[in-house]
């Protein structure tokens, strides 16, 4: 019906197409017709805009008193937004988020504080038999050390009496005693002390410290170790010192500290017998 | 204050109502402004123009939208909403009060009669095939007039009508031809150039 309106009110009845003839013809049947129709339309379109009617202002008033009624204590001038965003707070605004995150990092930082700390400081365990194997390594390198300056002075010296010491020797060897004087001492795995004597003689004998029990974990081990092995040279070589000492009275000290010693045609057992202990 | 009237002047009839639900007293100025004249001219038709019945039943009808707003669907066009309502407010009338068809004349007795002595020839023309539809128009259907007035009077289109009345544009279409029709035979006489 809109096209049909359209048609008549817009177009005449000479210019019609085919379609819009077929459209008209509903109504019309003639040119006559449809000029009639076109006059219709016309007077029709005037009375609608006649007809307008204003209402009068006592209904608007009364209408005002019921909606303040239905609503009241609702001021006038207020106006309503059409619509109101609802604002999401951000995640990190979130009260339960900041307590969340504060909880992981202070574990985070407690953990790796802890950590840290085992690494730096060992539990007292562990700390107690570190210090007793620090200790005996102390004394150990000490005695090594004792005995790396004896053995530099390992050749005879004269010694005043500032110098001299007295020291209650498990076998003494003088210059001028004989092999025969001396009582034999024992093997290798007996503690062999060297000491300075008299005045005019001096020896040095190194003792040696057995190497019992000692943890592998501790860090005084490897020093003890060292020692160890620089006592078993040494006691190698003082083993023979000794003789070496009986047939080469003037200290070679060039000897000293060789691995390789040349030693005499002597057994050894036969020399220790000669040794006699002071004691 | 200019913002405020910018603001709900860009807002729909559907936001209108409600806002209006909410309280808001300018949205209801706004939608009674919109919509009272309209509203007032249809009744004035369809109540053998009759203006304080008229004017009572556009009061009744606001009164009715201020106490249930939730009667209006806000999915739906208000404005075809509002027809539909006033054609039912109009049916439930007619089967109040006898239809009279024999009333005197049909004529709208708010219509001053034209002078022809002051008013010039297209005026008295005019007048007088005012009067001569508002008999016609009586002699339709109520069916066929209600369809017919609410294309021409209140400016639907044939998809509204339907909406309103909840029928099919087939059958708008088909009512509304037959009233096009027959009021345009019967007002033939009073066509400008058979006055002539």
């Amino acid at each position: 019906m809109n096209t049909f309106d359209e048609i008549i009110q817009t177009k005449a009845y000479r210019d019609l197409t085919p379609d819009e003839l077929s459209i008209v013809r509903e109504l019309v049947s003639s040119e006559q017709e449809f000029n009639e129709m076109k006059a219709f339309y016309t007077e029709i379109g005037q009375l609608s805009v006649s007809t307008r009617e204003e209402v009068s202002s006592s209904v608007k008033s009364s209408l005002n008193a019921v909606f303040r009624a239905k609503h009241p204590g609702i001021q006038q001038h207020w106006s309503t937004p059409a619509l109101e965003e609802k604002k999401v707070a951000p995640l990190y605004n979130r009260s339960w988020f900041r307590i969340a995150a504060i909880f992981v990092i202070s574990a985070g930082i407690a953990t790796i504080w802890f950590a840290t700390r085992e690494e730096h400081f060992p539990s007292k365990k562990e700390s107690v038999q570190l210090a007793k194997m620090e200790q005996t390594a102390h004394k150990t390198d000490q005695k090594e050390e004792d005995n790396t300056t004896s053995l530099k002075t390992k050749k005879q010296f004269p010694v005043n009496e500032v110098t001299s010491r007295k020291y209650t020797a498990s076998s003494t060897i003088s210059k001028n005693q004989s092999a025969e004087d001396l009582s034999p001492l024992n093997s290798l795995a007996a503690p062999i002390t060297y000491l300075e004597t008299d005045k005019e003689n001096t020896y040095f004998l190194l003792e040696k410290q057995e190497s019992t029990t000692l943890s592998a974990n501790s860090p005084g081990l490897s020093s003890m170790l060292r020692a160890e092995k620089k006592s078993d040279e040494l006691s190698g070589y003082f083993a023979k010192a000794g003789m070496d000492a009986d047939l080469n009275p003037t200290g070679n000290k060039e000897s000293f500290g060789r691995k390789e010693v040349k030693t005499p045609d002597i057994s050894t057992n036969d020399l220790l017998s000669l040794i006699e202990p002071s004691f | 204050m200019r913002v405020i009237r910018k603001e709900y002047d860009q807002m729909t009839d559907e936001q209108l109502v409600i806002a209006m639900a909410g309280g808001d007293q300018r949205a209801f100025d706004k939608l009674y402004g919109r919509y009272s004249s309209a509203l007032l001219s249809y009744f004035m038709r369809m109540l053998w123009r009759d203006r304080e019945k008229s004017e009572d039943f556009v009061h009744d009808f606001f009164t009715k939208l201020i106490h249930r707003p939730e009667l209006f669907d806000t999915t739906r066009s208000f404005k075809t909403w509002m027809y539909s309502v006033a054609s039912n407010m109009c049916k439930n009338e007619y089967k109040k009060q006898e239809i009279r068809k024999n009333t005197s004349n049909g004529l709208d007795h708010t219509y001053a009669v034209s002078d022809a002595s002051k008013n010039t020839e297209s005026e008295v023309h005019h007048a007088l095939f005012k009067e001569a539809y508002n008999y016609q128009i009586t002699q339709l259907e109520y069916k066929h007039r209600e369809v017919f007035e609410m294309r021409h009077f209140d400016g639907l289109s044939i998809k509204e009508i339907a909406e309103a009345l909840e029928i099919s544009e087939g059958t708008i279409k088909s009512r509304l031809f037959y009233a096009t029709k027959y009021l345009a035979q019967g007002l033939k006489e009073y066509q400008p150039e058979h006055t002539k």
